[in-house]
């Protein structure tokens, strides 16, 4: 209904105030209002209420009744088959992928974590000539040491980047799987409660509305 | 109508309230692997009494799994994360409410240096996005031989400046830079905080000093390789 005429019949507005267009469909109305009142409508039949508040009373049911109903009697569903699709996938993949996936044991899964965001490559060096193999762990990777550093020209010298997200991270290299190695090189430590170092890399954002003067 | 909404909010709430559970409950399991059940829970139990603190359970966690990466005895896990769930109790009081993950391990880490409370209740107040770098320059000038005190003002006048985590840790590249070149760690300070002043553009380096900009494959920074090389 056009909410000016709308208006009208709430009384919120004169016939005056209405357009040309409307005033003929708002007589119309008043017409049949007119007619409805003048047919004669009397009162509702003595004891109609109760008798229809016995009826929905009697049709009621206690809440947990209603949800025993609703899970034991047969139920039909309309649902888009785009939305059943995408939910059984969801379920389905929840099930089916392993247990590692659930946390970003990978840095991909950082990386993965960071879309949207600012983010640093990172190259984790350490100078290892003995070493069969170097990985680096910290608060990134959950402390997994699966992020292997390579030495393809076999110097020793042992190297690998990391996709971190702005801010202070703790790490810590792992020497042939057995021998963990406190970063020589870091800028700065923080002591890991176990009687080491670790090492702490600080990556920050943009700049700000200051400076240093040169 | 009622019913469709009804079964996929079912459908929702299910998926959700079990992947995350699946989240918490798989998260400690690297730790049960390597302790046991029995070790594993009481571990996990000062991990909750964190939660219940509103502490992050993410750092608790991880305490836990570096422990157990780096293959500590069952106790001292215990310990040290006991230690840190009590450290991180301490450090929410000085930033209250914020419970930022970063922020609150940093206060944790400064209360343990010995960095001024009222400072860092300061500097939170003042800058909350940058109040974690703040602490690391903090932390990297007094490594470098600036007075406590002289650290602190300076990374007092960089927030009212105005400059950003990224240019407040330059301060201890800079200062560390002049003592290279000769400079008392004092003097060098010095010169530092009074280069410090509002509304320029000049950006000191944004990582570690020796993390220059080597080229990536995604269009991020990178640090070159260290001076050993």
């Amino acid at each position: 209904m056009n909410k000016e005429l709308n208006r009208y019949l709430d009384g919120e507005l004169e016939p005056n105030e209405l357009s040309a267009e409307l005033k003929g469909e708002a007589e119309a109305w008043d017409a049949f209002l007119t007619d409805v009142r003048e047919s004669g409508a009397s009162e509702a039949p003595v004891g109609l209420e109760s008798m229809v508040m016995d009826s929905v009373r009697a049709e009621r049911k206690a809440p947990w009744s209603r949800l025993i109903d609703w899970w034991v009697n047969p139920q039909s569903l309309r649902i888009r088959p785009l939305i059943g699709l995408a939910a059984a996938a969801a379920i389905a993949t929840f099930f089916l992928l392993p247990n590692d996936a659930v946390l970003p044991a990978e840095p991909a899964g950082a990386a993965t974590a960071l879309v949207g965001e600012e983010a640093v490559y990172v190259q984790f060096v350490l100078e290892a000539p003995e070493a069969q193999s170097v990985a680096v762990a910290g608060d990134f990777n959950d402390w997994s040491p699966d992020i292997g550093l390579a030495d393809p020209d076999g110097d020793g010298i042992w190297a690998g980047r990391v996709r971190l997200a702005p801010g202070v991270h703790k790490y810590m290299f792992l020497v042939d799987g057995q021998q963990w190695v406190t970063d020589p090189l870091a800028e700065r430590y923080t002591e890991d409660g176990f009687g080491n170092r670790n090492a702490v890399i600080a990556i920050t954002g943009g700049a700000g509305a200051g400076s240093l003067a040169p | 109508m009622v019913r469709r909404g009804f079964f996929t909010a079912s459908i929702v709430a299910l998926g959700l309230s079990s992947t995350a559970l699946a989240a918490q409950t798989d998260d400690l399991a690297r730790v049960r692997a390597a302790y046991g059940e029995v070790d594993a829970a009481r571990i996990a139990a000062v991990i909750q009494r964190g939660v219940d603190n509103e502490l992050p359970r993410r750092l608790l966690v991880e305490k836990a799994l570096e422990g157990t990466a780096k293959r500590m005895p069952a106790d001292a896990v215990l310990a040290a994360v006991t230690t840190l769930e009590r450290e991180l109790r301490a450090a929410a009081t000085v930033v209250w409410p914020d419970q930022d993950a970063e922020t609150l391990e940093k206060t944790a880490d400064a209360l343990r240096h010995g960095i001024d409370r009222a400072l860092l209740v300061e500097l939170h107040r003042e800058r909350p996005e940058e109040f974690p770098m703040m602490i690391v320059a903090i932390e990297d000038l007094i490594h470098v031989g600036v007075d406590p005190d002289v650290a602190e003002d300076m990374v007092r006048a960089a927030a009212t400046s105005g400059l950003s985590g990224h240019e407040t840790l330059g301060l201890p590249a800079t200062v560390r830079r002049l003592v290279r070149e000769g400079s008392t760690p004092r003097d060098a300070a010095s010169s530092v905080r009074a280069g410090i002043r509002p509304g320029g553009t000049d950006v000191p380096p944004s990582v570690d000093e020796r993390f220059r900009d080597v080229p990536s494959t995604a269009g991020g920074r990178g640090r070159s390789i260290p001076p050993i090389l």
